[in-house]
């Protein structure tokens, strides 16, 4: 009975959300508040709905149900209870409800945000919401339901994906499917103003960019997440394979990027009205590839286990969101002319334009490397993927150019910079950036790309440092001591040093990236119980390997006693599980990690006479990407906290006045 | 039990989309428009005053010479008088706005240089 009312509950849903667009349209065109509200109100139940379908899942699950199918499908017996929230998205049924279920919850957020502030682009917003809604819901009753029952109860399901079980498949999915749809939510907002010609007037930039950072923070919490996940559990020792299904993440990744710093101009200066609603558009169109390429697209990937048909569908829907929102734009373009305009080209909204045009660039590049094997496939009926080397070498050095704008960019001011000033300003990031660059030179860094990335980083540090370190010393002067100084200095103004601390958290990021590219060491060992080998700094002495039998899998876990010189570092278990029932193996490596370095051991086969081979990895400065997480974290939450502004003298302006020149 | 679960569950949709039809609604959704002169003009006021404070952190950072200082602030307090014009505000009110503008770049170099509690 609990599984018909999470079905009923279901369609409910999906009949309100049609509802709420229609009504929304409706009471626009009547201006008629109450169906205003009704559709609001109506967006507002949909949340509650969606749990009720939840709980039946969920319930499901722990009871195992195998009489509905998804259950049978991503569970059995074996199971550990803790897994049915991985379950639970683990196959495509159940992932696009946990997509409904957030997004119900973000509109309802949102909707709340706008609706006194925005009320006439608040009704457009939400009936787009209700509409990305009701697509969801709509694939999910007649295609794919997590609900659904199966005539033939089996004794036990077919169990969940071994490489699901693991710890980051609790956070990088969830967080993943969450950070592509909540792009649909500063889409609608700017949609929505576009629709109700407020376009050209900048209200609705305050949720336009919260809802961006979220989204933002959201998916760059999910990138990074897979990234971990594919270095721990992937077993290969890297960490970004440039496969389908990461890029298709980190493309509106890369847009909305730009969109959170362009919205910053449009926000100060009335600029970029244009612009910000084309990269809106352009990262709910990335947004939905991805989840496209996600569901069974026609890339071959190593997320085979999210396949399906019903990619087809969600490409369907691109198409039309994408025709649709193209041409509202292009109908309303007239209303978003620029207020201010470019004054110079040293100036901060001019550096903003160039990482705009950088990051775009990064993005279609990636965009043209994942769909290219379907075009040589149409062109000569051979399919040719598009490696790590492609990627490099096109994106490298424009994603170098991002960092290096992300030195200069804060030290210029809006509207224009004297150049003697800007080099006046820069001279000690640039000293620094040219001693590191010597230091490392000295301690073996030979090669000029890598030499080029850490003076870039470097100079980006040197460039924050300095920035700190000058609105530091003006506040300590005037006799506060330097701990408070500088916290008073990042609270007064949170974007600007909020910013400052995320691009700190890139650095980290793009250092360990740069240095783990450069410069990671692998080789693969034969090895018997008591061999020692060296790598590097480092011997290791395989002890042997422990082999266990389950119902479903065999556990190999192979010992090692690991030395760096003669500093003995411990006991280290790569291990391996094969699992026959899926003709998978998963593998996870040992991994001794320090900002320095990461020592990396991975059994890839186990032969019968006790001879086995691993693959040993040194990884420089991976741990610094994983370290960025936080800072990343911390620095969007200053940025994001609002600071409470008096409220102006005058709040009452006569009715009939008017801008010069309206 | 399940007919009873299902019209319970129909009934939560309904009360919500039927509630504003039943109670009368006490405010006009379109009272307020986000892009009226006068929001307008308050938002351009309001980029104004954070476009002056940028300026004062900037030259106090060092990141603006004083020359560019200037032309920048000439630029950004003729926008914000421009505004004021364009509010049609009575003496006093257009008096009371000044003096918030003077207090907003004053609490920036008190900011900046520790005096204030911020």
């Amino acid at each position: 009975m609990i599984v018909e009312a999470g079905q009923l509950a279901l369609a409910l849903a999906f009949v309100v959300c049609v509802y709420a667009a229609l009504a929304s349209a409706l009471g626009v065109a009547r201006r008629s508040s109450e169906l205003l509200v009704s559709g609001r109100f109506g967006m507002y139940s949909v949340p509650a709905l969606l749990l009720v379908s939840t709980a039946a899942l969920v319930y499901a699950f722990v009871t195992s149900d195998f009489s509905v199918r998804y259950v049978a499908e991503n569970s059995n017996l074996a199971m550990p209870r803790a897994y049915t929230w991985v379950a639970f998205y683990a196959g495509n049924a159940g992932s696009m409800l946990y997509l409904a279920v957030i997004f119900s919850l973000m509109s309802l957020a949102a909707i709340v945000g706008i609706r006194r502030k925005l009320p006439y682009t608040s009704p457009y917003a939400t009936a787009i919401m209700a509409l990305v809604l009701a697509f969801l819901l709509g694939v999910m009753l007649f295609l794919a339901n997590p609900l659904a029952r199966l005539e033939a109860v089996p004794a036990d399901g077919q169990g969940i994906n071994p490489l699901l079980v693991h710890f980051g498949m609790f956070i990088h999915p969830p967080l993943q499917m969450a950070g592509l749809v909540s792009v649909a939510i500063p889409f609608s907002i700017a949609m929505g103003a576009l629709l109700a010609n407020k376009g050209g007037s900048d209200e609705w930039v305050d949720q336009g960019r919260l809802w961006g950072m979220i989204a933002w923070l959201v998916l760059t919490f999910g990138l990074m997440l897979g990234s971990w996940w594919a270095y721990t559990i992937l077993g290969w020792g890297g960490y970004w394979a440039w496969d389908p299904v990461e890029n298709s993440a980190l493309m509106p990744w890369l847009a909305m990027t730009a969109f959170v710093h362009s919205i910053m101009v449009q926000k100060r200066r009335g600029m970029f009205r244009m612009w910000n609603m084309a990269i809106i558009i352009i990262a709910f169109t990335m947004a939905q590839l991805g989840m496209f390429i996600n569901r069974g697209g026609p890339v071959p990937s190593v997320h085979s286990f999210a396949q399906s048909t019903m990619g087809w569908l969600f490409l369907l829907f691109m198409a039309v969101t994408l025709i649709a929102s193209t041409a509202a734009f292009i109908w309303k373009s007239p209303s978003l002319r620029s207020r201010g305009r470019l004054e110079s080209i040293l100036s901060r909204e001019s550096a903003f334009l160039t990482q705009n045009v950088l990051f775009l660039a990064v993005a279609f590049a990636t965009l043209w490397g994942t769909i290219f094997p379907i075009f040589s496939e149409a062109a000569s009926d051979t399919v040719v993927t598009v490696g790590q080397p492609f990627f490099n070498r096109v994106n490298g050095p424009m994603l170098l150019g991002i960092v290096l704008l992300m030195g200069v960019g804060p030290i210029l001011p809006w509207r224009r910079a004297a150049p003697r000033n800007m080099f006046r300003m820069l001279r000690w990031p640039l000293a620094f950036a040219l001693a590191a660059t010597v230091a490392l030179a000295a301690l073996g860094v030979t090669r000029p790309v890598a030499l080029l990335a850490s003076a870039t980083c470097a100079l980006v540090v040197a460039g924050i440092g300095q920035e700190w370190l000058r609105g530091t010393l003006s506040r300590h002067r005037a006799g506060e001591p330097y701990h408070l100084a500088f916290a008073r200095l990042l609270a007064a103004n949170r974007p600007r040093y909020g910013g400052y601390v995320v691009h700190l958290a890139i650095i980290m990021l793009a250092a360990g990236a740069a240095a783990s590219s450069f410069y990671s060491v692998q080789r693969d060992f034969v090895m018997r119980p008591g061999d020692t080998r060296t790598l590097g700094d480092y011997s290791f002495t395989y002890m042997g390997t422990t082999h266990t039998s389950f119902p479903d899998r065999e556990e190999a876990y192979a010992r090692f006693d690991v030395y760096s010189g003669d500093r003995y570092l411990g006991v280290m278990e790569p291990f391996k599980a094969e699992y026959p029932q899926f003709r998978i193996a998963s593998t996870i490596g040992a991994i001794h990690s320090t900002p320095i370095e990461d020592f990396y051991i991975v059994p890839s086969e186990f032969s019968g006479d006790g001879q086995a081979v691993f693959r040993v990895l040194i990884n420089p400065m991976v741990w610094w990407m994983w370290a960025s997480g936080p800072v990343l974290l911390l620095g969007s939450l200053i940025a994001l906290s609002p600071r409470r502004r008096p409220a102006p003298a005058v709040v009452s302006v006569p009715r009939g006045a008017h801008p010069a020149g309206a | 039990m399940l007919v009873f679960a299902a019209i319970l569950l129909t009934l939560v949709p309904a009360v919500f989309i039927l509630w504003p039809f039943v109670a009368r609604l006490r405010r006009d959704e379109f009272e307020y428009d986000e892009g009226a002169p006068q929001a307008d003009l308050m938002r351009r006021w309001e980029s104004a005053v954070a476009g002056l404070s940028s300026a004062e952190l900037d030259r106090i950072l060092g990141n603006q010479t004083e020359d560019d200082y200037r032309a920048v602030r000439r630029q950004l307090m003729s926008e914000a008088a421009q505004v004021m014009r364009d509010m049609e505000l009575a003496p006093d009110e257009e008096r009371r706005m000044l003096a918030d503008l003077r207090e907003e770049i004053r609490q920036v170099r008190a900011r900046l240089q520790g005096s204030d509690d911020a």
